[in-house]
């Protein structure tokens, strides 16, 4: 939107250092899991985004990479690294109500554990799938049978 | 105090066009709670795009749906394109985008059309679809296709548009103007069909942001909301548009908000096909390998908007294509607006958001099950059938 310097505002939002711009003027925001629900809120607050696109989730190997694009007047993904270890995020279904049916989603394929959502059952994948397969993890094997 | 029935619809019913199951509770006659599963035509296409080149990635992924697949390969080909930091000519730009908007006109008909017959007003349901077919011809006439119209590519579009069929583009609009505006007057002025669609599947202002909603629905509970204006793409930073909106918060104001929107899509049409550059249509060098990087791609497809973000590793395959088409977005609050409605309104209440199902479920898990006999054919078994189908019933060598 004209005439309004975004760039420096979610800047003074997240910090100099954790944000980035991409060449079609997208800004990429670098959180902690802990810091989900306040970005979210400052999000909301402050720069007047609420509109949550959807989760992406993404095996990175090393760690799990979840994205959270808002569009607005502008857009901003804020990006949330998960050890492989502890497979976990906060919801953010008691904020935003429309990300209930992306965390079923990033909880089916990447197994990754919306920690507060209040009905985490299963949507994409079949009733009869077997627990703890998440076929978007790169080192998935898939039971009994192949897929090209 | 009536007893609460458990009414189960789908995941195959009359009223669903495509699978998906809904649970209602009710009351009477009365809806009193709503929950939906889906899932059920889920394909696996994600995945398969990790294992596949650009270019293949593109016809995999105009499959996703067969009423708006162009949507689908202009997203994800604006995201290549960013990636590849591709500058796509004008011309390109211009023809994807009239293929956008006469997919825009042709998704809306259908959808009205379809209204009309779940509330039982199949003359309507017929004359729109006769109507559907002055802005079908086109397409078919410019693609080749009806469905699939494999018009995009990575830097611009595959086919030119000549002056003849540009000619005949600009004879359907005022046609197709003049019929909008009638179904405008019957949307609005016909009893019965009013009776039938007023005050059905409300969702409030404040609901319909909280809940994330997009598209036509969003716009008729009053939310100004259009990726086309909010996060500009192909041409239509050039056009002169109005984004249309409705405070009915219903079904009356879904018909409104669409119907009005052909006619903003028709003087589109005219506007791109007024000022349409000379030059090239696609880039003429594209690597094949795509530099490292993500990017995110919003496109405003007909039911709402259609988000692709693409990883690279920097190499011929993507690391990782993620999808959300529009009916995600909007199921959840559909289900949620039926509550408090009548069981006859559940057809309309549903269809008013545009549900495209196999939008929603993309992603194949096929698992081969031997002990009941049920078996996956891999895509190399396909093909060698294909091959020794063809030898053995058309002599045909490969």
């Amino acid at each position: 939107m004209v005439g309004r310097d975004w760039e420096s505002e979610v800047k003074a939002v997240f910090g100099e250092d954790n944000v980035s711009r991409g060449a079609d003027g997208y800004f990429w925001v670098q959180i902690g899991p802990q810091a989900l629900r306040e970005s979210v809120a400052a999000l909301k607050d402050r720069l007047g985004l609420t509109n949550l696109s959807t989760i992406v989730a993404e095996d990175m190997r090393e760690h799990y990479l979840l994205s959270y694009p808002f569009l607005g007047g502008i857009v901003v993904t804020l990006q949330v690294r998960i050890d492989k270890d502890k497979p976990e995020v906060p919801s953010l279904a008691g904020t935003v109500a429309g990300a209930i049916v992306y965390e079923r989603e990033v909880h089916d394929v990447m197994g990754i554990t919306p920690v507060g959502h209040p009905d985490l059952r299963r949507q994409v994948l079949p009733d009869d799938w077997p627990v703890g397969v998440h076929p978007l993890r790169k080192d998935t094997k898939l039971p009994s049978g192949s897929m090209e | 105090m009536p007893e609460t029935i458990h009414l189960p619809m789908g995941p195959q019913h009359p009223f669903l066009k495509e699978p998906v199951k809904f649970d209602f509770d009710i009351q009477g006659e009365e809806i009193v709670g709503a929950r939906m599963n889906i899932g059920y035509n889920h394909r696996g296409l994600e995945k398969l795009c990790e294992d596949r080149n650009y270019y293949q990635c593109m016809y995999i992924l105009e499959r996703i749906c067969g009423i708006c697949s162009h949507s689908h390969t202009t997203a994800f080909c604006q995201a290549t394109e960013k990636l590849l930091g591709l500058e796509v000519p004008k011309r390109g730009l211009y023809l994807r985008t009239l293929v956008c908007e006469l997919e825009r006109l042709h998704s809306h008909l259908l959808w009205l059309g379809v209204a009309a017959h779940e509330v039982g007003f199949d003359t309507l349901f017929m004359l729109v679809w006769r109507d559907r077919e002055l802005v079908m011809d086109p397409l078919e006439e410019i693609s080749g296709n009806r469905v699939n119209y494999a018009f995009n590519t990575i830097g611009g579009v595959r086919r030119d548009l000549s002056e003849e069929q540009r000619k005949k583009i600009l004879a359907i609009l005022q046609p197709l103007i003049d019929r909008l505006e009638y179904y405008a007057n019957i949307g609005s002025n016909e009893p019965s069909f009013e009776a039938r669609i007023r005050g059905v599947g409300k969702l409030s202002k404040e609901h319909a942001i909280e809940m994330c909603t997009v598209g036509p629905f969003a716009r008729a509970s009053g939310v100004d909301r259009d990726s086309r204006r909010d996060a500009p793409h192909a041409a239509y930073p050039d056009l002169e548009f109005k984004v249309i909106t409705n405070e009915e918060c219903d079904v009356f104001g879904r018909v409104l908000v669409r119907v009005l929107e052909m006619v903003e899509s028709c003087k589109m049409i005219k506007q791109i096909l007024d000022a349409l550059p000379e030059g090239e249509f696609v880039a003429p060098k594209v690597m094949r390998r795509v530099p490292a990087g993500t990017a995110i791609s919003y496109y405003e497809a007909p039911r709402g908007e259609d988000i692709h973000y693409v990883r690279s590793n920097g190499s011929e395959k993507p690391e990782r294509v993620k999808v959300r088409a529009p009916t995600l977005a909007n199921l959840e609050a559909a289900c949620e607006s039926v509550v408090g409605s009548l069981v006859a309104d559940i057809p309309i209440a549903i269809a008013s958001i545009d549900p495209c199902y196999s939008c929603t479920d993309r992603t194949t898990i096929a698992l081969t099950d031997r002990r009941r006999g049920r078996r996956v054919t891999t895509w190399g078994e396909l093909r060698q059938y294909g091959i020794d189908w063809y030898r053995r019933n058309r002599g045909a060598h490969f």
